[in-house]
């Protein structure tokens, strides 16, 4: 096994095992969550990227001292230049270049996302994906949720969103995280309310709790920080590629941030 | 209704699981819906305004997994509940979570099978240009089956690949079987003597498809995509797979299938076909075919498998002719059903080949025929989402797949139009293909059903099956599916073209 980058958030420590899936082994650090991942995850503030991810084998706590992880009972040195960097260094101007970026990303996230992700919150003819009985309330409470959200009564409908959606971290807190990124964007004077709105997304999962926590501190995986990165830039291909990178995130939690971020940015939910 | 539910302690799952738990769960006989996700609160709410949060699971927390069923009766409920390890295990295989080697690189694949010969590759369009000249520069053969790459990328690989002594089948290549094994959405069909090229996806399907129903097989089936024939590409792989197939020891026969090709390109096609000492059976669909040769799908499957078979193309002939009267009399029996202003057809096709053979078909026998991928006679239509006298729509075009799959796979765009369609006063014929094979839905039956029962009611429903009882949905029960719910069955496109063309036709003439 071989170490391709270690996050830049993860401290040293001794910590206790969690779960393990097929692409991922994590463990616990107070009330986050420290990975050990393979490259198809990728760069992460609080992840441990290894070359090939050994099939399980027990669950033996991760140890990290000074330049060395332990995990699984093997050792592995790292140097500073295996620090993966998750903050955007220098910033990024929201000009109009970036704009024009950014309404090509909602036109992807309307064209190219998951079917059942949040996208349909842009476009409602995706709704027509949702068809169970389930699904249809869900996207309604979805809606109604947002609309509060972006109408002023912003912590109500937090609230309303958390938890909401299937899987290991459910669709509302996907998208809630993208809007904590979207607000870092803005800069400095919303961090007050990132702090209210952590505060009201918080739950007893630690999945959630952990991209939350990252995300209003503006601390971004690498799928994220590339595609912030390349709305800035003049390449078009390279949004294109980069959200593509972002959408191959779970099953829908890619597009479901996504989908947050891009409602932040773009009806200036800051500056209201 | 009977609501019956499960937690399950600290059990995590991803998003793509547990959708796809929840979609067999709600599937399945009985079950009217059902959900399968985490307890937050959020959710438990949603699941109670939906009628699908038995007072037991309130208790859930964040991290506890919930499994809701709505059922017609305890049992049922009780079965669906049962099946939840098995289908969660299933789809977490599906999902990847398997320890089995999966190389992220083509250089990672060659390492696994060094003696793999051909790649096939699926990745976004301006990636997969280089991907293949990546392969080809391996030595391996390409079947390029994603879409949007670009015409000068196309015509790159093909020079280079020609020089190399290697195919290139796509881009936008959809089928092909390769010394017995279907490629991406391909048919399980017999091996046998007849090869096949084609610059038409579901042309291939369903000429592989007919050949092996009538008991004869196919030697290799090899796809260009359809751009291949055009005059900037200039047939560089239709040209050189025919090459091929007049070298192969096995094909005794080769078919031809293409829309027409650009002069230029079909008078090289025909060039080398006359070096050829096998028999070359051809079919341009839509091109003039008054000096002979077979002019439907179906005519060219059969006349390849006379062919081979050492008869003669004519017995073709005489036995369509002969089916072509009992088509009339069916046509005249549902004719007679149907109301006065029933006079349209509503074509509403996913594979594109047979939504162009049908206009080609239409334009000799009814007249106002529409469609968003006008082939042949027929008119532009103005907007896809609305049908004009005899509209036929291929719904695997771009407008109605980008952001969701193909229509051989996700039947609810089809469904929903079937009902609208059926609600319109002016429809009297409902024409539909459906696909199966690899790639293609596993249970179309259990989709159309449904729909088909309804739409029956008021007008005819039309359908020509592709595939063969060795594919994994099994023809002939898809078939009998299918007419118990009303439908007519025809054994080919063609066929249910002729048919539906019949109706509209005795419709007019009221």
């Amino acid at each position: 096994m071989m170490l391709v980058s270690i996050g830049d958030q993860i401290e040293e420590g001794f910590y206790p095992f969690h779960s393990r899936f097929n692409r991922a082994v994590n463990f616990k650090q107070g009330d986050r969550l420290v990975s050990v991942v393979n490259k198809e995850i990728g760069d992460g503030p609080l992840n441990i990227v290894v070359r090939d991810l050994p099939a399980a084998q027990g669950q033996k706590p991760l140890e990290i001292s000074v330049g060395q992880v332990v995990f699984e009972g093997h050792a592995y040195r790292f140097t500073r230049r295996h620090r993966y960097c998750s903050t955007l260094e220098g910033g990024i101007a929201v000009s109009p270049r970036f704009r024009h970026n950014l309404s090509l990303f909602g036109e992807l996230l309307q064209t190219s996302s998951h079917p059942k992700s949040l996208a349909f919150l842009l476009n409602d003819k995706r709704t027509q994906s949702f068809r169970s009985g389930f699904e249809r309330r869900f996207a309604e409470h979805v809606q109604h949720s947002v609309r509060q959200i972006f109408g002023g009564n912003r912590l109500t409908g937090v609230g309303a969103l958390t938890g909401c959606g299937i899987g290991l971290t459910p669709s509302g807190d996907d998208f809630i995280a993208g809007l904590l990124i979207g607000l870092n964007l803005h800069g400095t004077g919303f961090r007050g309310l990132a702090e209210q709105i952590f505060a009201a997304a918080r739950s007893d999962n630690i999945f959630s709790n952990t991209f939350l926590d990252l995300a209003r501190r503006g601390r971004l995986f690498g799928r994220m920080k590339n595609l912030i990165l390349a709305l800035g830039r003049e390449s078009e291909d390279d949004v294109r590629k980069c959200t593509e990178s972002l959408f191959a995130v779970g099953g829908t939690s890619g597009a479901d941030l996504g989908t947050g971020f891009f409602m932040t940015l773009w009806n200036g939910f800051g500056a209201s | 209704m009977i609501v019956v539910g499960q937690i399950r302690k600290g059990a995590y799952f991803d998003s793509v699981t547990l959708m796809r738990v929840g979609k067999e769960l709600a599937g399945r006989k009985g079950v009217a819906d059902a959900a399968v996700v985490m307890g937050t609160k959020s959710n438990k709410a949603i699941l109670s305004s939906s009628g699908l949060l038995p007072s037991r699971l309130s208790d859930a927390g964040d991290t506890d997994l919930l499994v809701a069923v709505k059922a017609e009766t305890q049992m049922a409920a009780d079965a669906a509940l049962a099946v939840v390890d098995g289908l969660l295990k299933q789809a977490v295989k599906k999902t990847g979570a398997s320890s089995e080697v999966r190389p992220t690189s083509l250089e990672g694949a060659l390492r696994v099978m060094p003696d793999a010969n051909l790649a096939l590759i699926s990745v976004a369009g301006r990636y997969a240009g280089d991907e293949a000249m990546r392969a080809l520069e391996n030595g391996l053969h390409v079947m390029l089956f994603s879409d949007n790459v670009p015409l000068e990328k196309e015509i790159e690989l093909k020079k280079f690949a020609k020089k190399s002594g290697l195919l290139v089948m796509g881009p936008d290549c959809g089928t092909a079987i390769i010394n017995g094994v279907p490629l991406a959405f391909a048919n399980v069909v017999n091996r046998g003597n007849i090869g096949i090229v084609a610059a038409a996806g579901t042309g291939l399907q369903e000429v592989s498809c007919i050949i092996s129903n009538e008991g004869a097989g196919v030697s290799q089936a090899i796809g260009t995509g359809g751009r291949d024939v055009k005059k900037e590409v200039g047939g560089i792989m239709f040209l050189e797979s025919l090459k091929v197939l007049a070298k192969d020891q096995t094909t005794r026969v080769i078919l031809l299938v293409s829309k027409p090709p650009h002069p230029e390109v079909l008078r090289r096609i025909t060039k080398l076909v006359k070096t050829i000492r096998k028999p070359v059976v051809d079919l341009f669909i839509g091109a003039d075919t008054r000096g002979g040769g077979p002019s439907t799908l179906e005519e060219a499957a059969l006349t390849a498998v006379a062919v081979a078979g050492g008869k003669k193309p004519d017995d073709v002939q005489q036995r369509l002719t002969a089916r072509d009267a009992d088509l009339r009399r069916l046509a005249k029996r549902e004719a007679a059903k149907r109301k006065r202003g029933q006079k349209y057809v509503r074509g509403l096709f996913s594979g594109g080949t047979f939504c162009a053979e049908a206009q080609i078909l239409f334009s000799r026998m009814i007249s106002g025929v529409y469609s968003n991928a006008p082939a042949g006679k027929a008119k532009q239509l103005k907007n896809s989402l609305t049908s004009q006298k005899n509209t036929v729509i291929d719904l695997g075009e771009d407008e109605f797949t980008v952001g969701r799959p193909h229509p051989m796979i996700d039947y609810t765009l089809r469904n929903r139009r079937i009902l609208d369609e059926a609600q319109d006063s002016a429809t009297a014929v409902i024409l539909l293909d459906v696909v199966l094979g690899y790639g293609s839905h596993p249970d179309p039956a259990a989709e159309l059903s449904g729909v088909i029962r309804q739409a029956r009611k008021k007008v005819a429903v039309v359908c020509s099956i592709t595939g063969t009882d060795n594919d994994p949905q099994n023809r002939s029960r898809v078939e009998v599916a299918l007419r118990k719910a009303g439908a007519i069955v025809m054994p080919s496109n063609a066929a249910a073209c002729q048919l539906a063309g019949r109706i509209i036709q005795l419709l007019g003439r009221r």
